[in-house]
């Protein structure tokens, strides 16, 4: 793995802009590190040589005739396939604006032009090596999820829960439930649950319309309510 | 004898980061694709294609000041400052004078 890193350092880079002397400036900086450089002059021509042939990095201008930066951004965090590489935006110092809505947009970096050759190649490397774990990390999850779950969690994290909500948190136990479910059949223990469960919801809600004060003034439309219920299942009756 | 339209630092350390040749070989694609410029921006001054106008004003700008030609670059920024006023009534004689600016730095480029 290690030997590979070397090699791994360059990428096969493509270089959107309509103005020649940009193209060769970057070109020029780029193939001197080792990178294999392609060529778009517009947005049209770049989204097309992107789905016709694999790449590790755009660098995208923004101002260009046909389709626009955004628009080729727009594209492509939009796509399944092309969301996956990153895009560093080149543009003129006065346009921070736009360079800010990139970024929203999806984009990974930016840089000011005349770009700065110090500059290019620190966040060309530090995108590819991103680009790069990113990749193993797919790689890995495919492994053990489908793609919808890896997708979903490539693009979400790892941290548990999905959102926060305010909520309150209701713990309630069932007096002698062993014994309960010990003399009922499965069905009829689930089925006793959800009576139980519809019977506490529904006091709940008329606890927090009745008697707001009671919890802190929250209406029910800002509040979740969140009922866990302990209780002992035996193994072999719950199946 | 003085450059006084080209930062010569500027165009020393492109020559010191890349090589003469290349650098010859983009000082001719801009003075190649200028004059097709100047051109774009009148013609879009004609039809009112504002973006045109832009583009190509923002395009001599960058170009302009890869080179070290600063006095160019800014007399650019300002037609593209129109260009995104969308106000292309303002543009009076400003591209004749860029025009004319061009003229000198095309001259400095040729007899570097």
């Amino acid at each position: 793995m290690l030997n590979n890193r070397r090699s791994n350092d360059s990428g096969r880079l493509l270089v959107v802009d309509d103005n020649k002397v940009n193209r060769l400036l970057l070109g020029r900086g780029l193939e001197g590190r080792g990178h294999q450089v392609a060529f778009a002059k517009d947005g049209r021509e770049a989204l097309d040589m992107l789905l016709k042939q694999p790449f590790d990095l755009v660098l995208l201008d923004i101002m260009m005739p046909v389709l626009d930066g955004y628009q080729v951004l727009a594209e492509l965090t939009s796509d399944k396939d092309l969301r996956n590489i990153p895009v560093i935006m080149t543009s003129a110092m006065d346009e921070i604006d736009s360079v800010a809505k990139c970024i929203e947009l999806g984009a990974e970096d930016y840089l000011f032009k005349p770009v700065n050759p110090v500059l290019l190649n620190a966040r060309i490397s530090a995108s590819l090596e991103k680009k790069r774990l990113r990749d193993q990390q797919r790689e890995l999850i495919n492994k053990f999820a489908t793609t919808e779950v890896a997708d979903e969690l490539i693009a979400d994290g790892f941290e548990l829960g999905g959102k926060y909500v305010d909520a309150t948190a209701l713990f309630a136990d069932i007096r002698s439930f062993t014994a309960i479910s010990e003399s009922r059949t499965p069905t009829e223990v689930i089925e006793l649950l959800n009576t139980y469960f519809t019977l506490m919801f529904d006091s709940c809600i008329t606890m927090l319309l009745c008697n707001k004060l009671s919890f802190l003034e929250n209406t029910i439309s800002q509040h979740t309510i969140l009922c866990i219920l302990t209780c002992k299942f035996k193994r072999c009756e719950v199946g | 004898m003085t450059s006084p339209e080209i930062d010569k630092g500027t165009l020393d350390s492109l020559t010191a980061a890349t090589d003469e040749e290349f650098v010859k070989e983009l000082i001719e694609t801009f003075l190649e694709d200028s004059p097709n410029l100047i051109a774009e921006m009148r013609t879009s001054l004609g039809t009112h294609d504002v973006e045109a106008f832009r583009r190509a004003a923002h395009t001599l700008k960058s170009n302009a000041a890869s080179f070290g030609a600063f006095g160019l670059s800014q007399s650019a920024k300002e037609l593209e400052m129109i260009g995104k006023s969308g106000d292309l009534e303002s543009v009076g004689d400003k591209i004749d004078d860029f025009e004319a600016t061009y003229a000198l730095v095309e001259k400095e480029l040729r007899n570097r």
